[in-house]
């Protein structure tokens, strides 16, 4: 017979591939080994998705208040903000996932439903290049504009502008059957030569000279490359954004492009703001020299505040930067001298309306924390307790265990599910957490330490000689 | 026969400063400047961009941008006493115009070419054929402490140590509580660190007199003005600290502790011995050799750095890098794990505790702790190291006090090690 068509003796039986976790009333570990985040992991445990807003509600309170709220408007409107963590170990506190969440907010109605009507803004999230490779604002402004791009706002923009020139021009060949896209269909087909020669009476640079017709717009410099399609050229798109962009040599060329004409372009496709939020911000400051750190605070200064740029008169992109408890202390001195320190300080002893401070925990979130990664993997028609296999005792002893980092107590509850599980624990209770840690640091820990330690001398130089001597 | 006898030692042409960058940058200053005038220009200005203070450590950064009528009579006085010592040493003359002298040219080219350490060597090896000053404190450092390897402490505890706040002594006349309360501990002290027992009780005496004398205090030892506070504190510090020098530990040749401060800060320099001012579970500062005096030594692990006319010879500890070290920095930071009761730990801390266990200097500690972490990356180390430049909260310091640890060029403060279960 066919080896395709032969069976194994030992076929994996239903029971076999459900049986883990299955008396849990869970369809697999909910809880991350390895708890980092990363934006684009498919995973829901990884990729920062499973969020429970009510743990960090203050926080979001406060940027909703302080910024999101207040309308781009208003001349003094916030224009940098800082996340900073304040416990000192800085690390997996959830400080990503949160500006994950943020983006997302931000970005799912761009701000209109949250600042009733007010804002029409677009968020932006990346964290820096890591070891030492940004130094320069120069570097940190190339990251920005990747940042952009992979938020694909550039087409988005694009297709905004022609949309609403072809609605002037009254344009369009069948305006039923545009009416029927949706929206990434509107921004792919406004990208697109083909669909859009098939689908508009007119030329590309009717269109293009309609666009132009606003006066932000027409200041642009003639090689920006929206502005290239009045001459007749081909469509551009994000992509030959892209590619300019790759030809700006000098900085200053660079700003201009990101400070002043891409805010040009997104003012005049109606928004009016923009939040980047930067993650791990501290990778920059720990790498810089001091006179590197302090052209950094001088040249964010220029953008944000009092350069010659768009951005700068108006305040378009706001900044939060999330940084960790060392970063202040970091930058206190280049940030006053960049004269920062007098217009958005990093640390102060009063409450500031730009500085969000992100807390240690509290027993209550643990809770709701781990309450909200079970339920995200429990089997369909569960109707057990919603904690179970934990009780809330279990949970606030493993969290305080956990020196209350989101990260760590992630990391120990999947470690402890797959030891209960192994052991066939029906119940994790504040015993078995006990008994879980201690388990955990004798072991191999003890034994290894003590090998260690037992070479640990203190030495004294004459008795050293000797014994080199006899040797 | 005590060898030693044969060496005169003279320790009286060391003048007020600490670091040797400053004969540096006078040489650069000299061979820079074409007039008397720029010299001095050119000295303040090396100054500035080395971070160069007057006190023991280094400036963490500018300041002021001006400089006031003080502090340039401060820069002018330093500048002097470099000169003057620079002159002793054969390294410039003084005619018309400063002029770097052969010597001064060798030694300038010294650091150009091969650093730091080698300028500091030559310099060492200049100024100890002076009057063997290094010898006299290293040898009188194991005179007094053989015990315990020639560690000695200047013990020093503030009123708030003592349980005695700001208000106590003002307003509750505690003052005289104070020192009563303080000859005890540093009787204490005494019998702790050195296994004697020394009757201080006179000297707190005189030290009670001479406050009363000079007026800082009344008849009843009350402050006669509350703003001398931090003054009399201080007082109350130099008087103990130079009591212990003369009388306790019997440094005849050095008169006075700041004159002591500049011989050991520039032994630490070099690497002759550590001093440790926070060391924990001590109050006041320690200092141990990291350095012998010996015939002959076969050992690779010491560095030969000067030979005495008597025969003797001085090493400076310089271990290589192996398990001894992985061990006492591991042992150590769970020592202070456990009194800090935090995964991280504060870096220089561990610093001091490994360097006194081991006597090796700061600077060593930093090269082996720079191959540990490097190892760490590779992942073949028994133990994982993980360097942060964060502050504990409890720390935010905002002057230097310490020698900060550059590990990559980039400062750390805190430490924490995990025993490394996937070592390769």
């Amino acid at each position: 017979m066919s080896k395709i068509f032969r069976k194994a003796s030992e076929p994996l039986s239903a029971d076999f591939i459900n049986r883990k976790f299955e008396k849990y009333g869970l369809s697999e570990n909910p809880f991350p080994i390895t708890p980092y985040v990363n934006q684009d992991s498919p995973e829901k445990k990884y990729n920062g998705s499973i969020y429970d807003d009510s743990i960090r509600e203050d926080e979001f309170e406060k940027i909703k208040t302080n910024f999101l709220n207040i309308s781009q408007n208003e001349a003094d409107h916030l224009r940098l903000g800082f996340i900073i963590d304040k416990s000192f170990i800085g690390r997996g506190n959830g400080k990503s996932s949160f500006l994950l969440h943020l983006y997302k907010a931000v970005n799912s109605d761009y701000c209109l439903d949250i600042s009733n009507g007010v804002n029409k803004c677009f968020a932006i999230y990346f964290s820096p290049d890591g070891g030492g490779a940004i130094k320069s604002f120069d570097k940190f402004v190339d990251n920005f504009f990747q940042a952009i791009c992979k938020k694909q706002i550039i087409n988005e923009a694009l297709a905004i502008l022609r949309y609403e020139a072809i609605e002037e021009l009254n344009d369009w060949k069948k305006p039923s059957e545009v009416a029927k896209l949706d929206e990434s269909e509107i921004v792919e087909r406004l990208n697109d030569t083909l669909w859009l020669s098939n689908n508009t009476k007119s030329f590309r640079s009717v269109i293009a000279k309609q666009i132009f017709k606003k006066p932000l717009l027409a200041a642009l410099p003639a090689e920006f490359p929206l502005k290239k399609e009045l001459a007749g050229s081909k469509l551009s798109n994000q992509d030959s954004f892209i590619e300019y962009y790759s030809t700006l040599r000098k900085d200053k060329a660079k700003l201009d492009f990101v400070f002043d004409h891409l805010v040009a372009l997104f003012i005049s496709a109606g928004f009016n703001g923009s939040y980047v939020l930067v993650d791990d911000f501290e990778k920059i400051p720990d790498f810089q020299s001091s006179n590197q750190k302090k052209d950094f605070a001088t040249q964010l200064r220029t953008v944000l505040f009092d350069g010659g740029y768009l951005n700068s008169r108006i305040g378009f992109y706001n900044f939060i930067l999330a940084l960790h408890a060392g970063v202040p202390r970091l930058m206190a001195e280049p940030w006053s001298l960049a004269g920062m320190e007098q217009r958005v300080p990093m640390s102060s002893a009063l409450e500031q309306k730009h500085i969000i401070d992100f807390g240690k925990l509290e027993n209550k979130h643990a809770i709701t924390l781990l309450k909200k990664y079970l339920s995200e993997f429990r089997k369909p028609g569960y109707k057990g307790k919603e904690l179970s296999p934990f009780d809330e005792a279990s949970i606030i002893l493993l969290a305080n265990t956990s020196e209350m980092n989101i990260s760590k107590i992630l990391k120990n509850s999947n470690q402890i599910l797959e030891a209960a599980d192994n052991e066939k624990i029906s119940q994790i209770d504040t015993d078995y957490v006990n008994s879980f840690f201690s388990k955990k640091n004798e072991s191999k820990q003890l034994e290894a330490e003590e090998k260690i330690i037992n070479n640990s001398e203190k030495v004294d130089l004459l008795k050293k000689i000797d014994q080199g001597n006899k040797k | 026969m005590d060898i030693f006898e044969h060496l005169e030692y003279n320790l009286s042409e060391v003048k007020k400063f600490y670091f040797f960058d400053y004969f540096y940058i006078l040489l650069k200053a000299v061979a820079k400047s074409d007039s008397s005038s720029r010299v001095f220009v050119n000295f303040q200005n090396l100054k500035e961009s080395l971070n160069l203070g007057e006190s023991k450590y280094k400036k963490i950064g500018v300041i002021s941008d001006t400089v006031s009528d003080s502090m340039f009579n401060r820069y002018w006085y330093t500048f002097n006493e470099v000169v003057e010592e620079s002159e002793a040493l054969g390294l410039i003359t003084r005619g018309l115009n400063y002029k770097l002298t052969e010597k001064g040219t060798l030694l300038l080219d010294t650091y150009d070419l091969n650093g730091t350490e080698s300028f500091n060597e030559q310099l060492f090896v200049l100024i100890e054929n002076k009057g063997f000053g290094f010898h006299y404190l290293l040898s009188s450092l194991l005179r007094i402490n053989p015990t315990n390897a020639g560690t000695i402490v200047f013990p020093s505890y503030s009123p708030l140590k003592l349980h005695f706040s700001k208000k106590d002594i003002l307003e509750d006349n505690k003052f005289i509580d104070y020192l009563n309360a303080l000859c005890g501990q540093l009787m204490n002290d005494i019998t702790l660190h050195l296994g004697e027992q020394i009757n201080l009780n006179g000297p707190n005496n005189e030290l009670i007199d001479r406050l009363v004398e000079t007026g800082l205090i009344n008849k009843n030892y009350n402050l006669n003005n509350p703003k001398d506070y931090n003054l009399i504190v201080t007082r109350v510090r130099n008087f103990w600290a130079n009591h212990f020098l003369r009388n306790v530990y019997g440094f005849k040749n050095i008169n006075s502790i700041s004159n002591f401060d500049i011989w050991a800060y520039r032994a630490k320099q070099i690497g002759i011995l550590n001093i440790s001012e926070f060391h924990p579970g001590i109050n006041g500062k320690m200092i141990y050799p990291t350095s012998i005096l010996f015939k002959k030594i076969k050992s690779a692990e010491f560095k030969k750095i000067f030979e005495y006319p008597t025969g003797e010879v001085l090493y400076i500890h310089n271990p290589s890098f192996g398990d001894g070290f992985i061990s006492s920095l591991y042992e150590s930071y769970l020592e202070l794990k456990r009194s800090y009761r935090s995964y991280f730990v504060n870096l220089n801390d561990l610093r001091d505790i490994v360097c006194y266990k081991l006597k090796i200097s700061n600077r060593k500690f930093v090269e082996l702790l720079e191959k540990a972490y490097e190892l760490n990356l590779k992942g073949t180390l028994s133990i994982s190291i993980s360097l942060e430049a964060d502050k504990l909260p409890s720390e935010k310091a905002v002057y230097q006090t310490r020698d900060p640890i550059y590990i990559a060029q980039k400062v750390k403060n805190i430490i924490a090690i995990e025993i490394n279960t996937n070592k390769k």
